[in-house]
């Protein structure tokens, strides 16, 4: 009778065993599977990531080469030029402060991607 | 124990095979594991291992406006592996073709060859895996390409250099060559800053060799370059090509520089030559087209070189500027020596140092420089630059020929005060035309104003830097005078005069040495000035070597370079906005006023 209680408990031992490091494998194998693909998933996003860089690189050189001085020039046949002597009114920086507001003019000015930044 | 099923010799016989089978299965695992155990996993692991560079991306070159001259971007080269490709593919080499631009048999004839003979020491019959179809293909045609469907055709992407402006400031910008080292100007000088740092990884590779991010061991992200911000002005810098492109238009010279600055600063604004390039393209312009000639040629400067003499003397109290000078004497005597003196193109009779300046009197200025003396003569030149380098970091530069007056022979001394026997190139000029408008104070001339990270915050900068005072500023004050008076009407600069501005400048003319002599057919014409003379601003300087007159008449400074400074300078004013003398202003409002 002893004997027998004692198989059961071996028995159970066992199946509690089983399960558990079993079940533990099933997860670790699992889990493994589960990085794995968001690992994939990340290069995969890094990839896209690095395409739209190069997008944007692409655009920023094909931008600056149509706002090139030369390129608006020949856009406009020609007819872009600086303003002649008679045409230029200098202003002073006191009519700037009362018609504009005292502030920053760096607005008015024309400029590229990287001005203003110090 | 009897068997009651088999006999016990079959089951011996089954026995030992099995024991056998298990124990040679063992050694062989053991030969394996143990024996070729480092062979073997050397070589699975060079197999599975991916070890990949991660380039750093270059820094951009941009204008004193933030706008961009050079930038960085990604292109890809096409190949195909000869291996991969199937029947049904084949179907496809017109539209990859088409998108390639390249000839249809050259597709045909690339997948063809399947082996290649190894090197000469094996002769080993090999595989091609890669064969090169096209460079330089943009990423969205690469795109097209792959959603043809071609396994075999692949693409692998590095950086390539862009120049948005083309030619625009080519010889100071520089390029990087096909191999990506940098090869000449900003992009030589700043390279340290530019290149940036490589990344890598080490991950591991599946049967396809696609990249297996969960087995990634290590990474070192790259750390992409610095930006650099020069001090040009890409408008600037714009106007000055179009003027030499007139030039070119006009006078067809061998070749024609320009450099504009800011006189306080030594900031250079803009600075060309022609011939030149475009730096997308270097390797299909001549090597010679892509000279800094503004920094690398020396050439005689004749008449510009007058301010060294005449500041000289003034800076010493020898002279004033309403001191007569006899320029109708043929020589000069000082002492026991005698002097011969050069001619000038028209007699001029005694005339002031102010004269001098203003008829650029050759005689005249012999004899400053016989009154200044060969010692001081020759200090005074060093002073203001010439026989050195001026540093400017780029353009392969050189320091001039200026000899040591030990070394003079007798006519020295009277040649060297009108710019002969004396070589240098155009910045040297420049820069010293910049000392007398700051002031007397020397400015190394610079082109860079600071290196930014790509948040645009300043990691570096470049200050002004002041090299030495030539003269006093009293004396800077009075040339600049005198140089007024050569642009206007009586002067030898008529063409450079700017309705409402006073400009200061100096004409310049010199003979080239053809055969060992001076010849009456070649000329380097040139014209240095800067405005506003009573608050100097921009320097200016025009040099054209060997322009191509009409019959009758010679490439003289005042001809060919000094309507150049003029229309440059117009359009300068225009678009720095600088304000004319006060005068004028009041002038034109007045008119302004009687119209409405």
């Amino acid at each position: 009778m002893k004997k027998q209680g004692t198989n059961r408990f071996i028995m159970l031992l066992g199946a509690v065993a089983l399960i558990f490091f079993g079940g533990g494998a099933l997860g670790i194998v699992w889990m493994r599977m589960e990085i794995s693909t968001v690992a994939r998933n990340c290069g995969k996003l890094e990839g896209e990531m690095e395409i739209v860089s190069r997008g944007v690189q692409d655009l920023r050189g094909q931008r600056s080469k149509s706002l090139r001085p030369s390129s608006l020039a020949i856009m406009v046949n020609g007819r872009l030029h600086m303003p002649v002597q008679k045409k230029t009114f200098h202003v002073s920086k006191l009519d700037m402060d009362s018609r504009l507001g005292k502030g920053d003019y760096q607005i008015y000015s024309p400029k590229g991607e990287f001005a203003g930044t110090r | 124990m009897k068997n009651i099923f088999i006999s016990p010799f079959r089951f011996y016989i089954v026995f030992f095979a099995v024991t056998v089978a298990f124990c040679s299965l063992g050694g062989r695992l053991v030969y394996l594991q143990v024996f070729k155990a480092t062979t073997f996993s050397e070589f699975a692991n060079g197999a599975r291992k991916n070890f990949v560079t991660l380039q750093a991306r270059r820094g951009d070159i941009v204008d004193r406006k933030g706008n961009l001259l050079a930038t960085t971007r990604s292109l890809v080269t096409v190949g195909v592996d000869p291996q991969s490709i199937k029947e049904e593919d084949f179907k496809k080499f017109d539209e990859l073709a088409r998108l390639l631009m390249i000839q249809k048999e050259k597709l045909e004839q690339a997948v063809a060859g399947k082996t290649h003979r190894g090197n000469s020491f094996d002769g080993e019959i090999r595989k091609v895996r890669w064969v090169k179809l096209k460079e330089d293909v943009e990423e969205a045609v690469y795109r097209k390409i792959e959603n043809l469907g071609i396994g075999a055709v692949y693409g692998n992407f590095k950086h390539s250099r862009l120049y948005p402006g083309n030619r625009l400031a080519s010889h100071l910008l520089g390029y990087l060559n096909k191999e990506g080292v940098a090869t000449m100007g900003t992009e030589r000088f700043a390279d340290y800053y530019l290149k940036g740092q490589d990344g890598w990884k080490e991950s591991e590779k599946d049967g396809r060799r696609r990249e297996m991010p969960q087995h990634r061991s290590m990474e070192v992200s790259p750390s992409n370059g610095l930006n650099v911000e020069l001090s040009i002005d890409w408008m600037i810098q714009n106007m000055v090509e179009d003027e030499l492109a007139n030039i070119i238009d006009e006078f067809n010279p061998l070749s024609a520089s320009m450099i504009v600055s800011e006189i306080k600063t030594g900031n250079i604004l803009a600075l060309a030559n022609v011939p030149d390039f475009d730096p997308n393209h270097f390797n299909k312009f001549e090597i010679s087209s892509q000279r800094n000639r503004a920094l690398s040629d020396l050439y005689e400067p004749g008449s510009t070189f007058k301010i060294v003499a005449v500041s000289g003397c003034m800076n010493e109290g020898l002279v004033t500027p309403k001191e007569k000078i006899d320029c109708s004497v043929g020589t000069f005597q000082i002492g026991a020596r005698k002097y011969r003196l050069p001619s000038d193109h028209h007699p001029l009779g005694k005339i002031s140092l102010s004269k001098v300046v203003q008829k650029s009197s050759n005689r005249g200025a012999a004899q400053l420089g016989i009154l200044l003396g060969s010692r001081r003569l020759y200090n005074y030149c060093q002073n203001f630059g010439f026989g050195r380098k001026t540093n400017f970091g780029i353009g392969g530069e050189r320091k001039g020929v200026l000899h040591d007056p030990e070394q003079w022979d007798g006519l020295t001394i009277t040649r060297l005060p009108m710019g002969h026997a004396v070589s240098t190139t155009a910045m040297q000029v420049h820069s010293a035309m910049s000392a007398i408008g700051n002031g007397g104070i020397l400015m190394k001339p610079k082109f860079i104003n600071r290196v930014f990270d790509r948040y645009g915050k300043t990691v570096t900068t470049f200050a002004p830097k002041p090299v030495r005072r030539v003269v006093g500023a009293n004396v800077a004050t009075s040339l600049t005078d005198m140089l007024v008076s050569v642009v206007s009407l009586e002067g030898t600069a008529r063409q450079a005069i700017i309705n409402g501005y006073d400009v200061a400048g100096k004409t310049g003319t010199s003979q080239k040495i053809v055969n060992g002599k001076y010849s009456r057919n070649h000329h380097v014409g040139s014209f240095v000035g800067f405005f506003p003379a009573e608050d100097p601003q921009i320097n200016i300087t025009v040099v054209v070597d060997e322009p191509k007159m009409k019959r009758g008449l010679l490439g003289y400074g005042g001809v060919v370079a000094a309507p150049a400074f003029k229309n440059v300078a117009k359009q300068i004013i225009s678009y720095l906005g600088i304000e004319p003398k006060k005068e004028e202003i009041v002038a034109k409002f007045s008119e302004r006023i009687k119209a409405i």
